[in-house]
């Protein structure tokens, strides 16, 4: 479970002599995830959006308030221990997928796999499973590059379910397809969420919005519902 | 997928930049290395040759000067050079008054030709012994005088050897001069004009041309050179007629197919210059391999000279003499002891006598200048390549930024990027330090042969110094690392969002 307690997040802006100028990306945020859970992230360009998923993911950490994963508080972890979390709890799914583009599909996937520790036969058997899963066991040693973006999207998923994360971080994941292939996506993570994986999904499109058992609304780096 | 692969693969990915980043570490650490080796190998040269009998000789000799009279300069004849000459009794008479000098002798090195020509008259040598002085004809009479002729048998071989004091032709060898000044000794072959007659049927030896020496028979005890068989050349000289020569242990080896054991060549005749000698020793293996001579004694022949095999050494008037200092003195002072000696003999300025030791250590020094510049330039060289290593791997970070965010996203904490950066740098830094360990003997090979041809007396010879070669190339992988820190602390230190959103 997580829980964020009167979450804010800015930047200090430099503004020459009259000092600096505070940018909010989020205020007095508080939410409480559940397990389980498909959570759907709307607002407008600039809302916060994003900046709320990179704080739930723990690829950034808020200015003030508390952030509590289990009853812990992520605030006080190292950067190796908050990367473990990513690793080992976490998957992130990003709308321009963010493969790693001098590796092969098989590799990507054994990214995380390898940052965890996982023996090198294990990583392989698991990564095939897992490309076999979202439709790609023809496309294994194929490169990003040699790929569809369609294809690139269930490579990054596969990547993200590699560690088996109880949590899936996934921005605007079908931005960058066409519709027939962003919906084939749409119904890999939905199929992960019935297996009982939470999802954390931004969206801008009010349809992908209504998938998610709940959908919460930002404007102005406040949740207004 | 660990770290190494991913590294190799980001440098394949490069493979331009990647290849310029490696020349440029080979370039540093082969000159580095080849230098330092070369510099290493001369100094370990110079304490070899500094234990070595030949460190411990001095050799005196007119010096190089012209005596500028009190005319005008213009004039042709207002300058005049004085030959500076050396006898018997004054080389003697050194010893007395030169405590740290112990014994003198003589020692003119020329190549030989051993090939029994029958050619009635020559013009010249092969290799150093300077013009041929006189004639040789081969015929099968013996019109000789008996004092001056020899005849010898072995087994079905002879030699009959004629030497007639004819009419002076040409200077003697360098560094002896006939007595008084003028009249050339009979010497076969060598000084004066001769008439020999050789029998063709002497076995003829696999080896045309050798290096060799003419020596008195103190040169034996200066070197510490033994007979293994037979006997080396004696002051006394001998009275058979027909000249002595000794060869060396590495020659002896090789000089006759035929004769597999250096002990049979005792006895047996050899053509040297036209000249027909009697073999009467073999040497003993020079431990010391000639330490700074371009041939070893090993692979030398030496020969009596022209005043002991005259007899007429007392009368003997010499162009330079050779001195061994004494057990406990110094070289240097035993130059200094001749110098001022011979000076007070000859004049002031008119002698020079110089330590081989001194000598070896100027060679080197002005070696090991040129290496050392070399060095310096090879070190700024190998720092260029550092600095472009560390233009790589920074302009790398900057164009990965978003690949390393996204290894942050999925569980690469901050050490892990700081290691793959290190290890991507270190296999650059690695691969131009072993390709430049591996060039580093050419490196040698080429500035060893360019110095050594730029030498005028001293032959040095050059190895490879392994432990310098591997440190240097573990200094270049140290430096390559210590230079990708930077740009590898920054990429590991990045902020995840910040690389993520800048695409």
């Amino acid at each position: 479970m997580i829980n964020l307690i009167g979450i804010n997040k800015y930047w200090d802006k430099s503004n020459g002599k009259e000092g600096e100028e505070r940018v909010y990306g989020l205020r007095d945020v508080n939410l409480e995830i559940k397990r389980g859970e498909f959570i759907t992230i709307m607002g407008q360009s600039g809302s916060g959006k994003s900046t709320m998923l990179q704080i739930l993911g723990l690829l950034d950490l808020p200015s003030e308030g508390q952030f509590l994963l289990e009853g812990n508080d992520a605030m006080l972890l190292s950067d190796r221990e908050l990367a473990r979390i990513r690793n080992k709890f976490f998957g992130f799914v990003f709308q321009s997928f963010h493969l790693l583009p001098e590796l092969t599909a098989l590799e990507n996937v054994q990214l995380p796999m390898t940052y965890a520790g996982t023996p090198a036969k294990q990583r392989l058997e698991r990564s095939r499973e897992l490309l076999e899963k979202v439709g790609l066991s023809h496309r294994m040693d194929h490169h990003p590059r040699a790929m569809s973006g369609g294809e690139q999207q269930r490579v990054a998923i596969a990547r993200a379910l590699a560690n088996d994360p109880g949590f899936l971080f996934a921005d605007e994941p079908t931005g960058n397809l066409p519709s027939e292939t962003g919906r084939q996506i749409m119904e890999i993570i939905q199929g992960l969420n019935k297996e009982g994986m939470t999802i954390i999904m931004v969206t801008h499109d009010d349809n992908l919005g209504k998938l998610g058992s709940r959908c919460i609304r930002l404007a102005d780096g406040r949740v207004i519902s | 997928m660990n770290a190494f692969i991913l590294s190799v693969r980001y440098i394949r990915s490069r493979k331009l930049e990647s290849s310029l980043a490696i020349l440029g570490i080979v370039l540093g650490v082969a000159t580095l290395a080849g230098t330092l080796s070369l510099i290493s190998s001369y100094e370990s040269y110079y304490d070899k040759f500094s234990q070595s009998p030949e460190s411990r000789q001095v050799s005196v000799m007119q010096a190089s000067r012209v005596r500028v009279t009190d005319e005008a300069a213009v004039l042709i004849g207002t300058t005049e050079i004085e030959n500076v000459r050396f006898t018997e009794a004054e080389a003697s008479a050194a010893l007395e008054v030169c405590p740290d000098v112990d014994s003198f002798y003589q020692a003119n090195y020329r190549d030989f030709r051993t090939t029994a020509s029958t050619a009635s008259a020559q013009s010249g040598f092969g290799g150093s012994g300077g013009p041929m002085m006189g004639t040789v004809t081969t015929s099968s009479s013996s019109a000789a005088s008996p004092a001056n002729s020899s005849t010898s048998a072995k087994g079905s071989e002879s030699v009959t050897v004629t030497e007639s004091a004819g009419p002076v032709a040409g200077e003697p060898p360098a560094g002896e001069t006939p007595p008084d000044g003028g009249d050339m000794p009979p010497d076969g072959g060598m000084f004066g004009m001769q008439t020999e007659t050789i029998d063709t049927t002497i076995e003829k030896p696999t080896l045309e041309e050798i290096s060799g020496a003419m020596v008195s028979g103190g040169f034996f005890n200066a070197y510490s050179l033994r007979a293994k068989y037979g006997d080396i050349l004696s002051d006394s000289g001998d009275n058979s007629g027909v000249p002595g020569v000794v060869l060396g242990a590495s020659l002896a080896e090789k000089l006759y197919k035929s004769v597999t054991d250096p002990a049979d060549l005792i006895g047996m005749k050899l053509i040297l210059n036209y000249t027909t000698y009697n073999i009467v020793g073999v040497l003993e293996y020079d431990e010391w391999n000639s330490s700074g001579r371009n041939v070893s004694f090993n692979e030398m022949a030496f020969t009596p000279t022209s005043s002991m095999r005259s007899g007429s050494q007392a009368r003997s008037r010499f162009n330079s003499i050779l001195y061994t200092t004494k057990s406990g003195g110094t070289p240097a002072q035993a130059a200094i002891q001749l110098e001022s000696y011979f000076n007070s003999i000859h004049g002031d300025g008119a002698v020079v006598a110089e330590a081989n030791l001194d000598t070896f250590y100027k060679e080197v020094t002005k070696r090991e200048r040129i290496l050392t510049l070399m060095a310096i330039l090879a070190s700024a060289s190998a720092l260029t390549a550092a600095i472009n290593l560390f233009n790589l791997m920074t302009s790398r970070v900057v164009r990965r930024r978003r690949p390393i965010a996204i290894m942050r996203a999925i569980g690469a904490w901050n050490m892990k990027v700081f290691a793959q950066i290190m290890i991507e740098a270190s296999v650059i830094g690695l691969s131009g330090a072993i390709v430049g360990i591996a060039l580093s003997p050419v490196v040698v090979g080429v500035l060893g042969g360019m110095l050594e041809n730029s030498a005028s007396k001293q032959s040095i010879p050059v190895s490879v110094n392994i432990p310098i070669l591997v440190s240097v190339g573990l200094g270049a992988l140290v430096v390559s690392l210590i230079f990708a820190a930077i740009p590898a602390k920054n990429g590991s230190s990045l902020v995840i969002t910040d690389a993520l959103r800048s695409e």
